[in-house]
């Protein structure tokens, strides 16, 4: 199964880190001393090491127990991405006060010096509306930032939309919040658009937003892209009557945004609109050919043992072009897929296929690596809104 | 909602993948498939295209050389082969088994029509087993003596041809000796296929750094503006390996550094480096610009070889610290082949009017590394007079190979009392910030022969041009027995130096 992106040539064990921490501290200080550790650390000639840094990455952990996930991804992430990580930790309290921890790494095998560095600010009693003003003085100027929001993305909340306002992009996990958060990522994408070309655009309408939820999907995208690009399987697509996403959770919980974003995804591809509520999902109208398809959802086991679990479990369709059918199954298996496909005039196809599941940080790296706009993704962001909208109402 | 695009449907949900459209179902037939270009490159691409899911399932190999051997022999060499020289390490057991169980072997000989007609049934047979739907690609991985022999019986036995249109076919370098040969074999090649599905292949274009000049130059807004003869000087691009034959004496013998570097990868660095913006990314888009510039050199006539060509064969000397063999020793009898060459290059057309191109290539020279350096006129006014001295032109160089990167030096003020400057260097190297394995130059031009994708590879009229501009000095110095011997782990010989010297510039030691 391929390794989505290259995997790296060294790993932490090789850098060398220098580290300073302080407690009450203010984010001028923590700023000096980023400075100051970078001069320290040198190469062996003993000449400051050069920055090679080309992002700085802010991620907000909304609790402590989510600190480690993200030291563990920025570490990982900084050999791929060098960018200044600043972590961002709120502490409820009735007065401010910053704790800080700095580290400056060095990567003795990148020739000139690989420099990375993190600062992880733990923030008691914050303004959530004033974040930006502490994150401000530690950012590498002109460099892009990056907000990696791990906490409920509901992009009302006045840190996020603190913070977004000095970030260029926004990286949000539609996993941690309920899956009607997509509802309010779709209204902020569709104010942007109306909103793109006006000199007077509040900063937040700049923002470009990912999801990593969305980035757990590309396996599956990936392959059934894969699996229609053979023969002239895509012809199907035009004649698609039902699909079915079976989620990987258990019967009595909710459609997940995952699930949402994949319907999404297919419906808003092949050019759907004008969803209705029906048992089990929503019937959408194919616009060009002028049916109905039937997108529905349903609860499966959990997916494989692999080490990454996918959001999705297996995902089914029907389609029919004349008097030729397809029923295809393609299901996440032992880390990869297994493909189950019926085509009219055409052997049975039950094989093995290629169906990555990206990590926690493997699904970061691919939304730092994009700069612009995830046009296929607001698609289905907002078709996922209109599906859930007729689902509820 | 699916479109049709001529004949082709397309599918709605590839758009925005980070992955390309997959190969197409193939079997793929190496010519020489017992020699070093299969087990060194091709078997290593074709496994790490396995390992990262990026082959389809409906996919084999055949391999056919003349040596006899069992398919689990050819097999287990490739096995080794793969073990030794992939940049993933020793292969993973559960890829390799089920890789391996999609190649086997014919053993015979390309100039026996017999041969192919085995070939022929073992194809057929590989293509029911595992549903390769008729796609073929025929790789030629042998010496070019081999070339028309083998392009000949293919199109004897029938296996070519699909409806109206053939099968793919790669053709490896040296595609010819000079232009009249290149025509010759182009003329045999198209007899038997469409130039659409022939695919020249240059390594040195599926390098990520080459094409990364394309990016350098055409992403970027702040070079670009300066790349004419208005602000450039010159430009001077270096092919150096500190290695000397390695195994490869009798095919570098009959080449030498002209055919072997020069007539492909140089005059590619040349045309990538000197081309006009195309239109879009496509084959033909690039192609053509790469054609046109390539054309606005002027040929080196005869006459004038010795003002603007050297060439020399390097003797004894020592490269990082350790005496080595002159050429002629290590070959083990007399030759006047040339292990170095450097030309002069004048690109005539409105942007490089007046900025030459200096080119070398060589054997045994002090270090590795391939670089396109640039120089930048000086500033028109020189205000810092009592110090203009110490000042150095603009240099923006790119690195090829090894330590992949750009570095532009400028002059900074040294930070004293008075008026000092200094030349510094601004470093981006690829490897601080990218620090992920590269795929291999042959993984990315397999994938490309199998989609279809002809952007990579070196055209018809691409390939006679390129000689075209040769055809002066392969004349001046063929039957020439005297030839500049330069020592081993020098910038090869004086004659060099005069060259630029001629013209008031240097050599960069890179």
């Amino acid at each position: 199964m391929a390794p989505p992106v290259a995997p790296q040539l060294h790993t932490l064990a090789d850098t060398d880190t220098v580290r300073w921490e302080g407690k009450g501290v203010k984010a001028t200080q923590v700023g000096a001393r980023l400075l100051g550790l970078r001069q320290e650390a040198s190469d062996v000639e003993g000449f400051p090491l050069a920055r090679a840094s080309v992002m700085n990455l802010l991620v907000f952990v909304a609790d402590a127990s989510r600190e480690p996930l993200a030291t563990h991804a920025l570490d990982e992430l900084a050999l791929r991405h060098p960018a200044r990580g600043i972590i961002i930790e709120p502490i409820p309290g009735q007065r401010f006060g910053l704790d800080a921890e700095v580290a400056v790494h060095r990567h003795p095998l990148a020739s000139h010096g690989l420099v990375y560095e993190r600062a992880v600010l733990r923030v008691h009693g914050a303004d959530p509306e004033g974040m930006d003003t502490l994150v401000i003085p530690l950012l590498i100027p002109h460099l892009q930032s990056f907000l990696w929001w791990l906490g409920d993305p509901s992009i009302v909340n006045p840190g996020l939309r603190s913070l977004g306002r000095i970030c260029d992009r926004l990286i949000i996990d539609s996993k941690l919040g309920p899956a009607d958060r997509l509802v309010d990522v779709a209204l902020e994408l569709g104010s942007t658009a109306a909103l793109g070309a006006r000199a007077d655009l509040p900063s937040f309408g700049r923002l470009v937003i990912g999801d990593t939820n969305w980035m757990r999907l590309d396996g599956f995208r990936q392959t059934l892209a894969a699996i229609f690009d053979e023969g002239h399987r895509a012809e199907y697509l035009a004649g698609l009557r039902s699909f079915e996403v079976v989620g990987a959770r258990g019967l009595r919980h909710p459609a997940t945004a995952a699930e949402l974003l994949m319907l999404g995804w297919v419906s808003s591809r092949i050019g759907c609109s004008s969803p209705a509520w029906v048992d089990g999902g929503v019937s959408m109208r194919h616009d060009a050919a002028g049916h109905r398809i039937h997108f529905s959802f349903s609860a499966g086991g959990a997916a494989g043992r692999g080490a990454v679990l996918p959001p999705i479990h297996a995902i089914r369709l029907e389609a029919e072009v004349g008097r030729r059918k397809l029923q295809l199954e393609l299901t996440a298996h032992k880390g990869g897929g297994l493909l189950h496909c019926e085509e009219t005039g055409v052997a049975t196809v039950h094989r093995s296929v290629p169906l990555s599941h990206p990590n926690e940080t493997e699904a970061v790296s691919r939304e730092l690596a994009r700069l612009g706009r995830d046009r296929v993704y607001e698609d289905s962001v907002q078709a996922a809104a209109l599906i859930y909208g007729a689902l509820t109402s | 909602m699916p479109t049709r695009k001529k004949d082709a449907v397309v599918n709605p949900l590839r758009e925005g993948l980070r992955q390309e459209r997959l190969a197409a179902p193939t079997v793929m037939v190496i010519f020489g498939a017992s020699g070093d270009l299969t087990r060194k490159k091709l078997m290593p691409a074709l496994y790490n295209l396995a390992l990262e899911g990026l082959l389809p399932a409906e996919f084999a190999v055949v391999g056919m050389a003349r040596r006899p051997l069992t398919n689990p022999q050819f097999r287990d060499q490739m096995r080794e082969a793969v073990d030794q020289y992939s940049r993933t390490g020793r292969v993973n057991d559960d890829v390799w088994k089920g890789f391996a169980e999609r190649i086997s072997y014919v053993s015979g000989n390309f100039d026996q029509p017999s041969s192919f007609n085995a070939l022929k049934k073992e194809i057929e047979r590989v293509e029911r087993e595992h549903e390769t739907a008729g796609n073929r690609l025929f790789y030629c991985a042998t010496p070019p003596e081999f070339f028309i022999p083998i392009i000949k019986n293919l199109g004897r036995s029938g296996m070519v041809t699909r409806g109206r249109e053939t099968h793919r076919i790669v053709i490896e370098k040296p595609f010819g000796r000079d232009l009249q040969s290149a025509e010759a074999l182009n003329q045999e090649v198209l007899k038997v296929f469409r130039e659409r599905a022939v695919f020249r292949i240059d390594h040195y274009l599926g390098k990520e750094t080459v094409q990364n000049l394309l990016v350098f130059r055409f992403a970027n807004a702040i070079f670009e503006p300066l790349w004419s003869n208005r602000y450039v000087d010159h430009v001077q691009i270096t092919v150096a390996e500190d290695l000397g034959l390695e195994g490869r004496a009798s095919y570098y013998d009959q080449s030498g550094a002209l055919r072997d570097i020069v007539q492909n990868h140089m005059l590619q660095l040349v045309a990538l480096t000197a081309m006009e913006p195309p239109i879009s990314f496509q084959a033909d888009s690039v192609r053509d610009e790469k054609v046109k510039v390539l054309r606005s050199i002027r040929a080196i006539r005869e006459d004038e070889v010795p003002r603007l060509a050297v060439r020399g064969q390097y003797g004894r000397g020592s490269i990082g610290g350790e005496p080595v063999p002159a050429y002629r020793e290590e070959l083990g009898h007399d030759s006047t082949t040339e292990t170095f060459v450097a030309l002069r290059l004048d690109v005539e057309n409105w942007r490089w009017a007046g900025t030459p191109f200096y080119i070398r290539a060589g054997k045994r020279l002090p270090r590795r590394v391939t670089e396109i350096a640039v120089q930048f006129k000086n500033p028109p006014h020189q205000a810092f007079q009592n110090v203009a001295d110490s000042l150095e032109p603009n240099l923006l160089v790119i690195r090829i190979q090894p330590d992949e990167g750009t570095t532009l030096k400028f002059t900074a003020k040294v930070p004293a009392p008075g008026m000092r400057l200094r030349a510094v260097n601004m470093d981006f190297l690829y490897g601080a910030s990218f620090m992920a394995q590269s795929p291999e130059a042959y993984e990315r031009l397999l994938l490309d022969v199998m989609r279809g994708d002809q952007t990579l590879f070196t055209r018809r009229d691409e390939v006679e041009t390129a000689w075209s501009l040769l055809t002066g000095v392969i004349k001046a110095w063929q039957g020439v027995p005297d030839i500049p011997i330069y020592p081993a782990g020098t910038w090869g010989p004086e004659q060099a130096d005069e060259l630029m010297a001629r013209d008031g510039r240097r050599w960069r030691h890179p």
